[in-house]
C-alpha cells in the first residue's frame, strides 16, 4: 500500500488511539493522534504502541521516529497512554497539545478557574463522602490523570529535546509545517485562540482589568473561584451547627454539576485537525461538542459549542465534503453537530448543515464515498454511547457500513439491520473469530 | 465590626449617611409599638407603613440586566413586616440566610441588623445598606453607579434574596391568598437561603437540606447571579410553598403532578410581578393594559433564561400548548406551561372584559356614558384590578386541591369551585372565561361550547353540583380541634369518602383560614382536611402492554390515594377533591353492584319484582372512583415503565444517587418495595430530555 495515506484506528476501548501514515515528498510522514481509554489499565494502550512501532521508520540513534504525536485534550480516554516505558523508544518530532494543556495561557484564566474550582469541589465532596459516592468521585477525580499531563508537557517534551507546542487557530502556519510537500497541509480549526470569550463566555483580561479597581465579588476570577486554602469554615450564627453540616453537605453536590460543566469545557478545547492530502480530506475533531443554540450560532458572553464556534469562523473549512471523519466523543449526540429534532415550525436543526456540509447525503442513485468510524464501546455506565439515531443517520451518509452489527435489542442499541458506521466495538463479528476483537480498523486513501 | 446598638447612635458609622429616615413616620413609643405590633393582623397596610411596622427594602424587580437597560425596572423598595427579633443574615423569623459558598469553602460574612435603627450594615465596610437613588434623579450614571454596586456587593445579594422569599411569603399568607400561615413542607420552620451556593446554571429548592440554593453561572468576571433575579427567586420559592402546604406533590406518581410543581413556581413569578407597580406601569405604558402581547409578566427569568437556555424567556406564559399537545411528554417543564398558559389566558380575558365594561371614555367620545361616572376605570386602574383579582383567582383554589398525585384538570376544577365560592353571582360572566378556556386547552374534552349549558359529561360538572348527604356529621368546631377528631370523622364517613376499611387511614393536615373576598369582605373561615392513605402496586412486566420496569420488575410501589375536604365553620361541606384508589369496594360487593346494576337496566320490572335492591346513587358513585383509581393505577404504571424505559431512573444502589450521570428520579430498594424519590433540581432540565439523555462527558 505504498504511497497510499494510511488511517488506522485502534479498538482501544472506549477511547482514541489513532495511527496516521501520510506520505510526503521523500519520506512517510508518521503521526498519532491520542492513546487512551476509559475503562481498563494501560497494557491495551502499551500493546497498540508495540504494534505502531513497527510501521515506523528507525532513527539514526535506533528509536523509533514519530513525527507527529497530537493529543486532543486532556482526558482519559485520550491520553492515559502516555506513559514513559511505551515511549522510552520513539523519538518524538513535534508535539502538539490542546491549550488546555497550557497552565500558563492568558486567554484561558476563566477555564482554569473552572477547572480548579472543579477538582477542588470534588475534593471536597471526597473529603465528606463514603462508599460508593466516593468512589465515583474519586473516579472523577481521576478523570484527567495527572501524570498524563506532567508526561505531556514536561517529560516527554524534555526526553526529546523538544517543546511542546500548545496549538490553536492562532498558531502561525509556518509552526505547523511538518511537510516537505507544501500542497499537503495540516490546519488547526480548533480551538479558537481566545479561549474564555469563545467557549467560557468571558471577555478577557480588559474586563478583568476593568473590574479590578472594584473590590468584592468582581475582583477577578479568583474572587468567584478562589482557593480557600487551609482557611477553616467559620460556622453560621443564624442556624444550628446540626443543620449546617446537612446543608454543607447537600451544598457539596453541585461538585457533580461543577465537574460536569467543567467537563464540557475540556471537550470544547479539542484540537480539530483537517488533514488535507492530494484532494483528500480528513477531519480529527476530538470530543469538541456543538450546542443547541436556536439558528446554531455563536453567542457571546455564552460558553460556546466548539463546533459552533468553527462553523463561525472556519466556514470555508467546514464547507467541503470529507473524504475521513472520526466520530467525535464515541458517537455520543453531543459531538457531531445533527440532531433529529426538528424546530417548533417543522424545519430541521439548523446546526444539521455542517453534517450536510461535511456528509452530505449521497443523490439518489448515487453512493457515498466518504468514510467514518466511531472508536467506541458500549457500556452499562454510559448506555448512550454511541447514540443510535446518530449511527443511523451517518450510515446513510458514509460508503463504510455495517447493517450486519447485531447488538442486544434495548432502546439505547441500534436497530438490527441498520446501516451504521464501522464501529471498534462491534466489527469483530464480522471476522471468523468474534470472540476475539479487532486489533484495529484501517483505511487508505490513495 | 461596625457598631450596633445604642453604641450606633454615639458614635456614626462610616462611609454614606443613613439613607432612610428612622422610624415610623409618626413617633411612638416602646409600648404603643409593642400594642400595635399585637394587632399587626388587624391593621391595614397602609396603617402598618405608616407606624413603622413595616419597612422598605430594595431589590432588584426582575433582574441585573433589566435593570441596567431599563431604569424604570431597575431596584425598588419593596415593603416588608418588620417583626421582632430580627438578625445578621438576614434572619427573620421564617428565614435564614446563610451565605455558604461550596466551591470556595467560605463563609461570606452576613450582613448585620440594627436592631434600634432597623437597618442593615455591611460588616467589612461599616457602611449601613444603601437605599437606590430617588426616581427624581434624572442622571444616569447616579442610577447605573448604583445598580453595578449592588450588584457587585454581596450584602445587597443577601438582603435581596431574603427579601423576594420574605415577600413571596407573606404574599401567599396574605388574606387575599391562602389567608393563613403557611408550613414549610420539613421539620422546620426557617427555610435556609444560600445566595452563592457555588457555580453552576442552577438555582433549587432542596427538602432535604432545608435550603434554597442559588448558583452563578456564565462569565466568571461578572456572573450571572441568580440570587438576584427577581422571578428565579419567585419560582424557587413557589417550589418550597407548595412543599409546605402540599408535601406529597413531591412524591412521584405522574407527569402532571411534577408540572403543577413548575407551574406554581412559574405563577409564583407572574403574580408577584403582576402585583409590583413599577412592572405593571412599564406594561400599562406598552400596551395600554392589553395584556395579550408579549410582555414583561410573560418573560420569566429572563436573564437567567438567556444564559442557560439560549434564548430569550425561560419559558413563556403566553403559549398555546394543550393536554393533548403535550400528551406524550414527560416534560414537567412542558406541561406545566399548559396551565401557565391557561391562568394567562385567563388574566387577559378577565382583564379586558373588565376594561370593556368600565372604560373611561373621551370625553367627547359619543359613547360616553355620563351616569356611571363611578364605573369608569383607566387602563392602569384596570391591569391593577385584574391583578388584584387574578391573585384570588389563582392561590385562594390551593387549598382546595387533592393531597396527592393532583392532575391539572383538579386543579382548574379547584379555580372553578373557589370561584364559585367567592363569586356566587358572577355578574360579569368570568367563568364563562374559565370554562372556556379550559375546555380550549384540552382539559376536558367534552365539546362545551363558551355561553351554552355543560354537556352532561363535562369533567368541571363536579365543580357545580355537590352532594354530601351520605355524611355521618360531626361538630364541625370538635373536628377542628384536632388531627385524632379529625380521624374520627373520617372514620365514621368511610363509605362516603371511599376510604378502605383496612387501610389505616392518615389526617395528613388540618387547619382553617381567613381569607378576603373579591371586595375584601371577609370570608367565612373555611376548614381544612386533607387525609391520605396508600395502595400496594406490583411493577410487573407486561410486554404485550408495554410495561418494562427493567432492574425494578417485580417490586412494589404504592399508589397514592386521599382527598381535601372544605368546611365553613357551620359545618357545610364547601368543597372535596379526590384521587381515589382501588380497594374501597370488595370483589364480591363490586361484583353484586354490577349484578344489580345489570338486572335493573336489563328489566326493572323483573328487578323489582324479584326485590332485587336498586344501586343507590352512593354504590354508583363508589363504582364511578373505582374506575378512577384503577386508572389511575393504570397510569401510575405507564409512567413509571416510561420513565424507567427512558432512562430517566437511576438505582441508589447499583449506580449511586450521587453518580455524575445523575438521573432526576432516585430508586430506592427496602425489601423488596421500591421509593421513587425526585431529585432536588440538581439538574433542572434532566426530565426534559424528551430523548436520551447526553449528560456525560469525560
Amino acid at each position: 500500500m505504498a504511497g497510499q495515506l494510511l488511517v488506522r484506528v485502534y479498538n482501544v476501548g472506549l477511547g482514541d488511539c489513532i495511527y496516521l501514515r501520510v506520505p510526503d515528498k521523500n519520506r512517510d510522514v508518521h503521526i498519532l493522534i491520542d492513546c487512551g481509554n476509559k475503562f481498563g489499565g494501560t497494557d491495551l494502550l502499551g500493546e497498540c504502541i508495540s504494534h505502531l512501532k513497527e510501521e515506523l521508520d528507525e532513527t539514526e540513534t535506533n528509536k523509533k521516529r514519530l513525527d507527529l504525536l497530537v493529543v486532543s485534550h486532556p482526558h482519559e480516554d485520550h491520553h492515559k497512554g502516555f506513559e514513559a516505558e511505551f515511549f522510552e523508544d520513539i523519538r518524538i518530532g513535534n508535539l502538539w497539545l490542546s491549550p488546555a494543556y497550557d497552565r500558563q495561557n492568558p486567554n484561558a484564566k476563566g477555564f482554569y478557574a473552572l477547572q480548579n474550582a472543579a477538582r477542588r469541589a470534588l475534593t471536597n465532596l471526597s473529603a465528606v463522602a463514603f462508599g460508593d459516592l466516593k468512589e465515583e468521585v474519586e473516579e472523577l477525580l481521576s478523570l484527567s490523570k495527572d501524570e498524563a499531563i506532567d508526561m505531556l508537557c514536561n517529560i516527554l517534551p524534555e526526553a526529546n529535546g523538544i517543546q511542546p507546542r500548545y496549538v490553536s487557530t492562532g498558531t502561525p502556519p509556518e509552526q505547523l509545517q511538518i511537510f516537505e510537500d507544501p500542497t499537503i497541509k495540516l490546519s488547526i480549526l480548533g480551538p479558537m485562540e481566545d479561549i474564555d470569550s469563545y467557549y467560557f463566555g468571558g471577555e478577557g483580561l480588559q474586563v478583568t482589568n476593568r473590574l479590578n479597581a472594584s473590590a468584592e465579588l468582581s475582583d477577578g476570577y479568583d474572587s468567584i473561584l478562589g482557593d480557600p486554602g487551609s482557611v477553616e469554615v467559620k460556622l453560621p450564627r443564624n442556624i444550628s451547627t446540626q443543620d449546617f453540616k446537612n446543608l454543607r453537605s447537600r451544598v457539596h453536590m453541585n461538585a457533580l454539576a461543577l465537574a460536569e460543566i467543567a467537563g464540557h469545557a475540556v471537550n470544547n478545547l479539542s484540537v480539530i485537525l483537517l488533514l488535507e492530502w492530494h484532494g483528500r480530506r480528513l477531519l480529527f475533531p476530538g470530543d469538541a461538542e456543538w450546542h443547541e443554540t436556536r439558528n446554531g450560532e455563536v453567542k457571546k458572553g455564552r460558553a460556546n459549542g466548539s463546533w459552533n464556534v468553527m462553523w463561525q469562523e472556519r466556514r470555508a473549512d467546514l464547507s467541503r465534503p470529507l473524504d475521513f471523519l472520526k466520530i467525535g466523543h464515541h458517537g455520543s449526540e453531543n459531538a457531531t453537530p445533527w440532531t433529529s429534532k426538528k424546530l417548533r415550525s417543522g424545519k430541521v436543526h439548523p446546526i444539521n448543515q455542517i453534517l450536510d456540509a461535511l456528509l452530505p447525503l449521497p443523490q439518489p442513485g448515487q453512493l457515498a464515498s466518504a468514510h467514518a468510524v466511531a472508536s467506541t464501546k458500549r457500556t452499562s455506565r454510559w448506555p448512550s454511547i454511541p447514540n443510535a439515531e446518530l449511527m443511523a443517520e451517518l450510515g446513510r451518509r458514509i460508503a463504510n457500513v455495517r447493517a450486519e452489527y447485531v447488538e442486544p435489542p434495548s432502546r439505547k442499541s441500534v436497530p438490527a439491520n441498520t446501516p451504521q458506521p464501522q464501529r471498534t466495538d462491534l466489527e469483530a463479528q464480522l471476522t471468523d473469530t468474534p470472540e476475539k476483537p479487532v486489533p484495529y480498523l484501517e483505511f487508505f486513501f490513495s | 465590626m461596625p457598631k450596633k446598638s445604642k453604641k450606633t447612635k454615639e458614635n456614626e458609622l462610616e462611609g454614606p449617611q443613613k439613607p432612610w429616615k428612622t422610624g415610623s413616620a409618626i413617633e411612638l413609643t416602646k409600648p404603643t409599638k409593642k400594642g400595635l405590633y399585637q394587632v399587626y393582623s388587624l391593621l391595614d397596610k397602609q396603617t402598618c407603613q405608616k407606624v413603622g411596622l413595616m419597612m422598605e427594602i430594595p431589590v432588584f424587580i426582575k433582574d441585573p440586566l433589566v435593570a441596567l437597560e431599563n431604569p424604570q425596572l431597575g431596584v425598588q423598595e419593596i415593603w416588608l413586616r418588620l417583626e421582632n427579633g430580627m438578625g445578621d443574615g438576614p434572619t427573620s423569623s421564617r428565614v435564614a440566610v446563610v451565605d455558604f459558598n461550596a466551591d470556595t469553602q467560605t463563609l461570606n460574612e452576613p450582613v448585620m441588623w440594627d436592631e434600634d435603627e432597623f437597618w442593615f450594615i455591611s460588616p467589612e465596610k461599616k457602611e449601613w445598606l444603601q437605599k437606590p437613588p430617588s426616581k427624581r434623579i434624572k442622571r444616569l450614571e447616579v442610577y447605573r453607579d448604583f445598580i453595578e454596586k449592588a450588584i457587585r456587593d454581596p450584602h445587597f445579594h443577601q438582603v435581596n434574596v431574603w427579601a423576594v422569599v420574605q415577600r413571596v411569603l407573606e404574599f401567599y399568607e396574605a388574606p387575599q391568598a391562602l389567608g393563613r400561615p403557611v408550613p414549610w413542607g420539613f421539620d422546620g420552620n426557617r427555610l435556609i437561603i444560600v445566595p452563592h451556593a457555588g457555580y453552576g446554571e442552577n438555582a433549587f429548592y432542596d427538602h432535604d437540606s432545608k435550603s434554597l440554593q442559588f448558583y452563578y453561572c456564565g462569565d466568571l468576571e461578572k456572573p450571572v447571579y441568580t440570587c438576584l433575579s427577581h422571578d428565579v427567586i419567585a419560582h424557587e420559592t413557589g417550589h418550597a410553598i407548595l412543599d409546605g402546604i402540599r408535601p406529597m406533590y413531591n412524591r412521584l406518581s405522574s407527569v402532571q403532578t411534577a408540572a403543577f410543581h413548575e407551574f406554581i413556581g412559574d405563577l409564583t413569578a407572574i403574580l408577584l410581578a403582576l402585583h409590583n407597580r413599577d412592572i405593571r406601569e412599564a406594561v400599562n405604558k406598552s400596551t395600554q393594559g392589553i395584556l395579550s402581547e408579549s410582555n414583561l409578566f410573560a418573560e420569566l427569568a429572563r436573564q437567567f433564561g438567556k444564559e442557560v437556555e439560549g434564548r430569550e424567556y425561560l419559558r413563556t406564559a403566553l403559549n398555546d400548548y394543550t393536554m393533548q399537545s403535550v400528551q406524550n411528554s414527560l416534560s414537567p417543564h412542558l406541561v406545566s406551561q399548559v396551565l401557565t398558559g391557561a391562568m394567562f389566558d385567563i388574566l387577559i380575558r378577565i382583564a379586558a372584559r373588565h376594561l370593556e365594561k368600565n372604560a373611561a371614555e373621551p370625553p367627547d367620545s359619543e359613547e360616553a356614558v355620563p351616569n356611571e361616572p363611578s364605573r369608569q376605570v383607566s387602563p392602569a386602574q384596570s391591569l391593577w384590578w385584574a391583578a388584584d383579582r387574578f391573585r384570588r383567582v389563582a392561590l385562594g383554589p390551593l387549598d382546595l386541591c387533592p393531597p396527592c398525585d393532583i392532575q391539572l384538570l383538579d386543579y382548574a376544577r379547584a379555580v372553578l369551585r373557589n370561584d364559585i365560592l367567592t363569586n356566587p353571582i358572577d355578574r360579569q360572566g368570568y367563568r364563562e372565561i374559565m370554562l372556556d378556556v379550559f375546555h380550549k386547552r384540552g382539559l376536558c374534552t367534552c365539546g362545551y361550547e363558551a355561553g351554552r349549558n355543560l354537556p352532561d359529561n363535562c369533567e368541571f360538572e363536579e365543580a357545580f353540583l355537590w352532594d354530601d348527604s351520605d355524611f355521618v356529621y360531626h361538630d364541625i368546631g370538635s373536628v377542628s380541634r384536632s388531627r385524632t377528631a379529625a380521624y374520627y370523622f373520617l372514620n365514621d364517613n368511610r363509605k362516603p369518602l371511599r376510604i378502605p376499611h383496612h387501610q389505616d387511614v392518615r389526617v395528613v393536615d388540618l387547619y382553617d383560614n381567613n381569607k378576603y373576598g373579591i371586595g375584601n369582605d371577609r370570608l367565612p373561615r373555611e376548614l381544612v382536611l386533607e387525609y391520605a392513605w396508600q395502595e400496594e402496586v406490583v411493577l410487573t412486566n407486561d410486554l404485550e402492554n408495554n410495561l418494562d420496569f427493567g432492574d425494578w420488575n417485580g417490586k412494589t410501589y404504592n399508589l397514592d390515594c386521599g382527598g381535601a375536604l372544605v368546611y365553613d365553620d357551620r359545618g357545610n361541606l364547601l368543597s372535596w377533591s379526590r384521587r381515589p384508589g382501588t380497594e374501597h369496594i370488595p370483589d364480591a360487593r363490586e361484583q353484586s353492584i354490577l349484578e344489580r346494576i345489570k338486572a335493573w337496566k336489563d328489566n326493572p320490572q323483573q328487578a323489582d319484582s324479584l326485590k332485587i335492591k336498586k344501586p343507590t346513587k352512593l354504590e354508583l358513585a363508589e363504582l364511578h372512583d373505582l374506575e378512577i383509581g384503577r386508572q389511575r393505577k393504570k397510569d401510575l404504571l405507564n409512567y413509571l415503565s416510561t420513565m424507567i424505559r427512558r432512562n430517566l431512573v437511576g438505582s441508589a444502589l447499583t449506580e449511586n444517587r450521587f453518580s455524575e450521570e445523575l438521573r432526576p428520579v432516585i430508586a430506592t430498594d427496602t425489601d423488596g418495595a421500591v421509593n421513587f424519590e425526585i431529585a432536588s433540581h440538581l439538574r433542572m432540565n434532566d426530565f426534559d430530555v424528551e430523548e436520551e439523555g447526553w449528560p456525560v462527558n469525560y
